[in-house]
């Protein structure tokens, strides 16, 4: 049985599929995704799964071969990836940033072409689309924003407990 | 002596880890695959941020550095669970009350502060973004470029009165253009016209004739799958369509009507989607409160 169970964790931890995902605890792989089906094998906590898809109230994830399992969702928690990989480096290196002058100084820009031209068609609107120059400063600002990887995982966190409280609320919101 | 031996061995293990992690960022590693991979992605990241440079000059920018965070770390987060989560995504807010977003290559995102402003939750914020970031997962105007159709750009010589006498054909024009297009898309061109009139086109999709109807439900679908893989709740972009569809005296979705399919024919499509993932039994987090805390600084 112990064999059965390291085979199928290394199955699914080798599978780049869709989404990884983390055992929270010691969880049961199901056949369906019903609470009453019959349980496949389990898993201990932290090992990693990759998930497709969300059905009902459970995760479909990847097993041997074309075959899939269902885990209760509330069993598995997001896994922010450590490390990106060598294209996906060079993918985001692509993106030049830039710097352009104060940006705090910047709170709202305004379009010119909206105020001092007819808009009221749409043929108009693109016309003035393409034939005004690009503002790349303005694009620079947005491409230098930096995204904090903990504010991101903090999304993740703060769903999972919203979600826990619906679970299980608590005494005082009963 | 021991200790020598001990800072010896410090010391190579750093400059082991330091030559991992440069060759790991470095793109003379790449295999030749990943590399025509990420030829074709700064192409398209130029003809992206060129679009987005004529919509940020069309509209204005909305610019608070607390809200654009907000919607950044949560077009982010979903993205993490969409198919294309290598890429970095960008995202941006226009200032104008229609309610829209753009996706275009390169993976920017834009919505609008219309479109922010007539959302109740984050849910319905993160299904709006994951809609767009179906968009670009599935090149949808990326692949739709090379197919130039006769309105989508203006041929300065048919207009421009000194260049009259050297008019040509619409047709001729159009062919043309579509395969400069491709030239430059299929990398046997460098960034020139052929970049510029990509973006051009890209526009004219975007604002003009719309995607496809059969990509819009795509991207409804998809969209809706990787929000509630991120744990948003399913019903989510299904309310904000309705409300939109409730309210249409008052919001303006003039241009979300014109490029898209029928609200109605969306919500209905999604019903399907929602059936199909057994969205009723889909325990979901909406984030409403973190989401009205940030809208309290939505202001102009």
């Amino acid at each position: 049985m112990k064999t059965l169970v390291l085979c199928c964790l290394i199955v699914l931890s080798s599978h780049a599929l869709c989404r990884e995902m983390l055992t929270k605890d010691f969880v049961s792989i199901l056949a369906k995704p019903e609470s009453s089906s019959e349980t496949l094998f389990k898993v201990p906590k932290g090992r990693t799964l990759e998930c497709r898809d969300r059905i009902g109230m459970f995760w479909e994830v990847k097993l041997e071969g074309d075959n899939w399992g269902y885990v209760r969702f509330q069993d598995l928690t997001y896994k922010m990836k450590s490390e990106h990989s060598n294209l996906s480096q060079s993918l985001i290196g692509a993106v030049q940033t830039h710097t352009d002058g104060d940006l705090s100084a910047i709170h709202r820009t305004r379009s010119t072409a909206a105020s001092s031209r007819d808009l009221s068609s749409k043929t108009n609107a693109l016309r003035i689309l393409q034939s005004n120059p690009p503002n790349f400063r303005l694009v620079y600002i947005i491409e230098a924003h930096r995204i904090s990887k903990s504010s991101v995982e903090a999304f993740g966190t703060e769903l999972e407990e919203e979600i826990a409280k619906k679970v299980s609320p608590s005494p005082s919101s009963k | 002596m021991t200790r020598k031996r001990s800072f010896l061995c410090l010391f190579i293990l750093f400059l082991c880890g330091a030559c991992y992690s440069y060759l790991k960022k470095n793109e003379e590693f790449l295999s030749e695959n990943e590399r025509k991979e990420l030829e074709a992605y700064k192409r398209e990241v130029s003809i992206g941020r060129d679009m987005v440079g004529r919509l940020f000059q069309f509209y204005g920018a909305y610019f608070n550095d607390k809200v654009l965070s907000y919607v950044s770390d949560v077009g982010n987060y979903v993205a993490q669970f969409s198919d294309a989560n290598e890429r970095r995504f960008i995202f941006g807010i226009l200032d104008t009350d229609s309610v829209h977003a753009f996706s275009t290559p390169g993976s920017y995102i834009l919505v609008t502060y219309g479109a922010l402003a007539n959302m109740k939750n984050e849910a319905e914020l993160a299904m709006f973004l994951a809609h767009e970031i179906a968009h670009v997962d599935k090149k949808h105007v990326f692949n739709a470029l090379p197919n130039i159709e006769k309105d989508d750009l203006i041929d300065v010589q048919a207009i421009d009165p000194l260049l009259k006498k050297r008019q040509r054909n619409p047709g001729t024009f159009t062919l043309e253009a579509g395969e400069q297009i491709s030239r430059y898309l299929s990398g046997a061109e460098g960034p020139g016209i052929g970049m510029v009139r990509a973006s051009k086109v890209g526009l004219a999709i975007l604002f003009h004739r719309g995607m496809s109807a059969e990509q819009e439900y795509e991207a409804d679908r998809f969209g809706t799958q990787f929000a509630v893989r991120a744990n948003y709740d399913p019903y989510a972009l299904r309310n904000f369509l309705t409300r939109l569809e409730k309210n249409r005296n008052s919001v303006d979705i003039k241009l979300l009507e014109t490029t898209h399919p029928p609200l109605l024919d969306r919500i209905r499509a999604l019903d399907e989607e929602l059936q199909r993932i057994h969205a009723q039994d889909i325990l979901a987090a909406k984030g409403e409160a973190r989401f009205l805390r940030m809208m309290e600084k939505l202001r102009r």
